[in-house]
């Protein structure tokens, strides 16, 4: 198809080069700087999607960020993008873009000529009942909406986040944000400035080249030009193109995305995709312009009914005329600029129409003169023609009430303006309300957010002069704010603008029918919303514009209302009588145009996803069959399998090992704290149940910790390293939650006392050695410690070589058995556990994971803290009255032992089970009742903690928390399985194993 | 994402920083003395106003000290920031920033 | 008894140890500078006595103005709060540091932590080193806000780092702690690849910045 819209000059576009897309299937060229709208416009197609609900044609009607219809798709397989506006699509060869709706003959559209039967509120009306069939119905809508698709394939795509800091972000790149830039930027300020465009000069780049768009005496496009050479010159500032600034966040942190590949069909290898910018400025200028609101009149939707703006940029940016022969509508004098640009373009202006009456400004008259004719007072009512507009019928029109009798113009072209919207969304997304402004009809941004300002038309100032003037001082200002000093060079000009013709609201062409009875009157193109919807929903007692919006749809789907909300907003003010001021906008939120998940998660995917935190012995691990359980952010081995065992034999091995010869665990994970300072012991007795205060030099004690509620939320092991110096481990996973602690009571309660905490997690790699062979283990590697029993007591450590290697050795176990922790430098971490696998050979020395690390701890009734207990159980609950120093006065909790409901009857208390069935392994979390019998909801009276199979005992057991469950030994206990089976267990002590505690003692 | 003057380090990231609850909260002296009510009210209740909070925040990922805050909740902005009353943490001018 | 071997955090990362002989010219270079001697030094920045007693050994005193380290006698001591700095040497001087610190701040209110096996320490340098910062760093590195001297605990991506500026702009050292190492490795491995990397054969050497040892930078927030 040939290029028939193509005019023969102008544009911004490569005329050199001619590059091929297809659309639907179908083959089509354009140049190099189009977008696909301006291609598929070039090309004549007009038809570029079905609308949501109704299953209208559409046409293009915008051409930047606003545009409701042409939404493609672009691109197949991995690498397909649904939801692209074609209108920011930037052509490139082979560019592949369809679109989800059929655009000729679609059996959806039976939903138009039924369309009285789908009003506003259809699908919630109908599709309520019955509730469980809504799945079913929404597949079918959204089926039927035609949206785009996601990729089914994994992406194979990097994406990126950068973080960047400067003194001046702008953002826009029009006139006023490439003034604000070059003036800050002069004056040695970090400016970064971003637009979405792929080149500088935002709505410049739509103006004709002529004596009124001159800048320094100059073609604009020459200002842009040097304009730019010169920011790209500047060491100082960063201009970044195809960047949308889609979110404005606290303290000047703004979100940009930059496509830096899409716009020429992808990312070679290795390079990025998308990159988030995440933007600290210390002061903001918001240049973002404005967007032209269409009219709304009956049968606005036809393809061929555009934006008069978007036209002027189709003509003047991109060498295309969507139409031969237009009309134009509008109730302000800007439109007039693109009636004689469509008249220098050799193009047919059949009227303008103007709904002010005997308008008459420099523009005005300059149309006159040219002979366009005007037809004022007046207003479209509606269109004809269905697959594209073929005429329009226009009527003398006053205080919105018609006149005069029909005219009937035909075109194929219309264009509309109701005026300018400020595009506030920046402004708006950290909660600033915009204000509403009655001489310029439109929003204007409120009051400034902190450090943070508005230039050009986003401010109102639409004149090309006051928008470079504006923007200077501003980038001025924020400079000098900072303390750079801006020169005293003169703001870029442009000539004087002529007087002008103040805009005249106008929201809603009049028809001679009720509203709900005439062609439709599009409000939201995208969601299908009509002014008569907007009428239904306030007959219906809707009256806040927030809900209007969810009743009607109205401002939702991939354009967020940016075209069609403010005649929306307007609408419903005129219905409940009310001023728009009063009426207000619905929220501005975050992301101004749709932002790629890639984006969102940048490097965050995959294996950088989070990081995995090995332990020095990791490869060992995982070269000894390990299964790994993560703890936090830690790869623990979980159990080692063998060739031929099932999880259970792998686990009944290793404990048997541990029980009866040697085990060997790694518990590098545990947290690890040094304690210095003279008020160490002062401290930590504070910090523990137990007390700290007599501990001798070389022992250990177990301690508890709890927050203030007297709940318990960490335990560990302290030892005395020397005089005024300590060590804590904690639990892997509260490691850094309770130097927190430490350092929260120091620093804000106790910053007197003499002590410091310093964090040696990392620094030990350890090695738990259990068993009654661990003795033999440890003495085949060390000869200058005497591990004898009474030489090297259980709770005490030493000092000494292990492997060859410096070492600190604690008599301490979590299983019940002899055993002895060595701790070494981490980077010695492997070299000795080597050593400990070759002494513990002869032993059968078996390594364990954290599963039987657990079956161990619980079957000798030892808590997990976070585990066993939930924040909600006190030392007593847990039958650790032993943990608690008698003869404490205080430490952090003790006063909350005492409260009345922790002393009351009737709390949880820790308990051992045994399901009736041996067999049976009571599932964790599991619900506990006394009568399983009971009516719904049933009394629930505890829950299963920690629950495993005992090969040591024979039979599985669990430990939980029961009502009074310490007075109920010997009970009999139910836990009702989601699966209608019901499981009895005995309710026991909590120590299953060597109650007596002897063999630690070995 | 706010930005948060931290006392020692200047103005950096809220990532780097941990939240810590209300600011000004003083553990009694002798707390076996209070009431089971007096200890509820020193445990449980909060401002949590619309307006000025009173508020701690630690540089947990930086130099790791506690410090107090002033933040207006409607708003965010942060009015002042100062350390936890300990005149002996000043920095090297012996000046409290 | 087999001979005792030192492992890297990065034993994972065959290239941190052997270098990846990339090209000359790459925007980003990386190099692992493992064993080094790592000690926590903890005292009070107000505490007179133990400022002398560590300008005794060290030559200087450790820096007290936040977010700066000196360099003397052949060690770094960089500020991490006002109570913590973090010594570094080269990995043969461990020891005697350790044994001298240890001496030295007995009678003191002080404490000396070694770390030596808990951390190690990354040099990131090149004309784009400062863009693979930015890409998982909130932190301002540009040269009129962390300018010579310079140091900070931080975040790089989802790890916690010390930084130490070496040269303006360019050469920066990351402290990373063992458990996070291989994470961060790969992190920037990653985030450097479309700048060109070269990865260079794992030193044991201390980077030094050529401080003036006389005069500790004053504090570089802007």
């Amino acid at each position: 198809m040939r290029q028939t819209q193509r005019l023969e000059h102008g544009g911004r576009i490569d005329r050199s080069r001619t590059i091929k897309f297809t659309f639907n299937g179908r083959e089509y060229t354009g140049h190099p700087g189009d977008t696909l709208a301006s291609a598929l416009l070039a090309n004549g197609v007009s038809i570029v999607g079905r609308s949501f609900k109704y299953h209208r044609p559409r046409g293009i009607v915008g051409a930047g960020p606003e545009e409701p219809n042409a939404i493609v798709q672009v691109g197949s397989g991995a690498l397909t993008r649904p939801d692209q506006r074609a209108t920011q699509v930037e052509l490139f060869d082979g560019l592949e873009a369809s679109t989800a709706a059929r655009l000729g003959f679609d059996p959806m559209g039976v939903n138009n000529t039924f369309s009285r039967m789908l009003p506003a509120g259809f699908y919630y009306k109908t599709f309520k009942w019955p509730a469980k069939y809504w799945p079913n119905y929404e597949k079918r809508i959204r089926q039927a909406a035609g949206l785009g698709h996601a990729p089914t394939e994994a992406d194979p795509d990097r994406y990126d986040h950068m973080n960047a800091h400067c003194d001046v972000l702008v953002v826009g790149g029009g006139p006023a944000g490439l003034a604000a830039a070059l003036r800050a930027g002069r004056a040695g300020a970090r400016v970064l400035l971003a637009d979405e465009n792929a080149e500088l000069g935002g709505a410049l780049l739509s103006e004709r080249v002529q004596e009124s768009t001159r800048i320094d005496g100059r073609s604009y496009r020459d200002w842009i030009d040097t304009t730019s050479a010169e920011l790209a010159a500047m060491d100082n500032v960063r201009v970044l193109t195809r960047t949308t600034a889609f979110g404005n966040y606290d303290h000047n942190f703004l979100g940009l995305m930059e496509d830096k590949a899409d716009y020429r069909g992808g990312p070679a290898e290795g390079e990025v995709r998308h990159r988030l910018w995440r933007v600290r400025a210390r002061r903001t200028v918001l240049a973002t312009g404005a967007l032209e609101r269409p009219l709304v009149f009956g049968n606005n939707d036809r393809p061929g009914i555009m934006t008069v703006s978007a036209v002027a940029t189709y003509l003047n940016r991109y060498g295309v005329c969507p139409g031969w022969r237009a009309v134009i509508f509008t109730n302000n004098d800007s439109a007039y600029r693109t009636a004689l640009d469509l008249k220098a373009a050799g193009r047919d202006v059949a009227a303008v129409v103007d709904v002010r009456c005997k308008p008459s400004s420099a523009l005005v008259d300059a149309a006159r003169e040219a002979g366009i004719p005007i037809h004022d007072s007046s207003a479209i009512i509606r269109a004809r023609g269905s697959r594209r507009v073929k005429s329009v019928q226009i009527a003398r029109v006053k205080y919105g009430q018609l006149t005069g009798d029909y005219e009937t113009i035909a075109c194929d072209l219309v264009a509309s303006s109701g005026g300018w919207s400020p595009v506030v969304h920046l402004h708006c997304h950290i909660g600033s309300k915009p204000a509403w402004d009655d001489v310029a009809a439109c929003f204007l941004p409120g009051p400034d957010n902190p450090g943070q300002c508005s230039a050009g038309a986003v401010t109102g100032q639409f004149s090309l002069r006051d928008a470079l003037v504006q923007g200077f001082e501003q980038g001025g200002a924020v400079a000098s704010e900072l303390g750079f000093e801006p020169g005293d060079d003169k703001a870029p000009s442009a000539p004087t603008p002529g007087d002008v013709l103040p805009i005249e609201p106008f929201w809603l062409a009049p028809s001679e029918r009720p509203l709900s009875r005439g062609p439709k009157q599009f409000v939201d193109y995208q969601n299908d919303t009509t002014a008569a919807d907007i009428a239904l929903a306030v007959r219906e007692g809707y009256e806040s514009v927030e809900h209007v919006k969810r009743y009607t749809a109205m401002g939702f789907g991939t354009d967020q209302g940016k075209l069609g909300n403010i005649n929306g907003m307007a609408i419903l003010a005129w219905l409940l009588d009310q001023s728009i001021a009063e009426t207000g906008t619905t929220t501005f939120r975050p992301a101004y145009t749709p932002i790629s998940f890639g984006a969102v998660a940048g490097r965050t995917a995959d294996h950088l996803f989070d990081p995995i935190r090995k332990t020095a012995m990791h490869d060992w691990h995982v070269a000894n069959g390990a299964f790994f359980e993560d703890v936090g952010q830690w790869k623990r081995p979980w159990y080692y399998r063998r060739v031929g065992e099932s999880m259970q034999q792998a686990i009944d091995r290793e404990c048997h090992a541990t029980r009866n010869s040697v085990g060997v665990l790694d518990a590098s994970t545990l947290g690890k704290i040094e304690v210095h300072g003279a008020d160490a012991n002062r401290f930590l007795d504070m910090i523990y149940t137990g007390g700290r205060l007599k501990m001798k030099t070389g022992t250990c004690r177990y301690g508890l910790m709890l927050h203030e509620d007297g709940m318990i939320f960490d335990d560990g092991v302290t030892a005395k390293l020397g005089e005024n110096h300590y060590y804590l481990t904690t639990t892997t996973g509260g490691a850094a939650g309770a130097l927190n602690w430490l350092e929260q009571w120091h620093q804000t309660e106790w910053p007197d006392m003499d002590v410091f905490f310093t964090s040696v997690t990392d620094q030990w790699a350890t090695i738990a050695v259990n068993g009654p062979k661990s003795r033999d283990v440890l003495q085949a590697l060390c000869d200058d410690i005497d591990f004898e029993r009474d030489a090297f007591p259980f709770m005490t450590f030493r000092d000494g070589t292990v492997a060859g290697v410096s070492a600190r050795v604690f008599r301490i176990s979590f299983t019940g058995e002899l055993a002895f922790e060595i701790n070494v430098d981490a980077n010695y971490g492997r070299h000795v556990w080597d050593a400990v696998m070759a002494a513990g050979e002869p032993y059968g020395i078996t390594p364990y994971g954290t599963e039987t690390m657990h079956v161990l701890r619980a079957e000798k009734g030892f808590i997990v803290a976070g585990q066993d207990t939930d924040g909600s159980v006190t030392p007593m609950d847990m039958g650790m009255h032993w943990a608690i120093g008698k003869k404490k006065t205080d430490f952090i909790g003790m006063r909350s032992l005492s409260r009345s409901d922790i002393v009351a009857e009737g709390r949880k208390q820790y308990v051992g089970l045994k399901p009736r069935d041996g067999q049976i392994v009571l599932p964790e979390g599991a619900q506990l009742v006394d009568d399983p019998q009971a009516e719904l909801p049933m009394p629930m009276i505890g829950h299963v903690s920690s629950s495993y199979y005992s090969d040591t005992l024979g039979h599985a057991f669990a430990l939980a928390v029961v009502k009074n469950g310490r007075s109920r030994h010997g009970e009999i206990i139910y836990s009702p399985q989601p699966d209608g089976t019901v499981i009895a267990a005995e309710i026991t002590d909590p120590v299953f194993y060597d109650r007596e505690g002897a063999r630690q003692y070995v | 994402m706010f930005q948060i003057d931290c006392p020692w380090c200047g103005p950096r990231d809220q990532s780097e920083f941990a939240y810590a609850g209300e600011g000004g909260i003083k553990r009694p002296e002798d707390p076996s003395a209070l009431t089971d009510a007096e200890w509820a009210d020193y445990l449980f209740m909060r401002q949590n106003p619309r307006g000025r909070h009173h508020e701690q925040w630690r540089h947990v990922h930086g130099c790791g000290q506690f410090f107090d805050v002033v933040r207006q909740t409607v708003t965010y902005r942060i009015e002042s920031v100062d350390l936890p009353g300990r005149p002996a943490l000043a920095n090297a001018s012996g000046e409290v920033r | 008894m087999s001979k005792i071997k030192l492992e890297s955090p990065l034993i994972d990362q065959p290239e941190a140890r052997t270098g990846n002989n990339g090209p000359t010219n790459a925007g980003v270079t990386l190099v692992e500078r493992s064993f080094l001697g790592h000690i926590m030094l903890r005292g009070r920045s107000d505490d007179a006595a133990f400022l002398a007693a560590c300008a005794r050994v060290f030559g200087v005193e450790p820096p007290t103005a936040p977010n700066t380290y000196a360099e003397g006698n052949g060690a770094v001591i960089g500020w991490m709060g006002p109570t913590e700095w973090l010594f570094m040497v080269d990995s043969e001087a461990r020891a005697a540091w350790l044994d001298a610190l240890r001496e030295a701040l007995a009678d003191v209110h002080a404490g000396v932590v070694d770390l030596s096996g808990g951390q190690t320490t990354i040099g990131l340098e090149g004309s784009h080193a400062l863009d693979v910062l930015a890409k998982g760093s909130t932190l301002d590195l540009h040269p009129r806000v962390a300018g010579a001297g310079f140091c900070t605990r931080s975040l790089l991506a989802k790890s916690a780092m010390f930084l130490r500026v070496i040269e303006t702009g360019h050469r920066f050292e990351i402290v990373v702690r063992r458990s996070f190492a291989d994470y961060l490795w790969q992190w920037l491995v990653d985030a450097s690849g479309e700048y060109g990397l070269r990865i260079l054969p794992a030193e044991s050497s201390l980077a030094l910045a050529g401080l003036d040892v006389a005069a500790p930078r004053a504090a570089a927030t802007a």
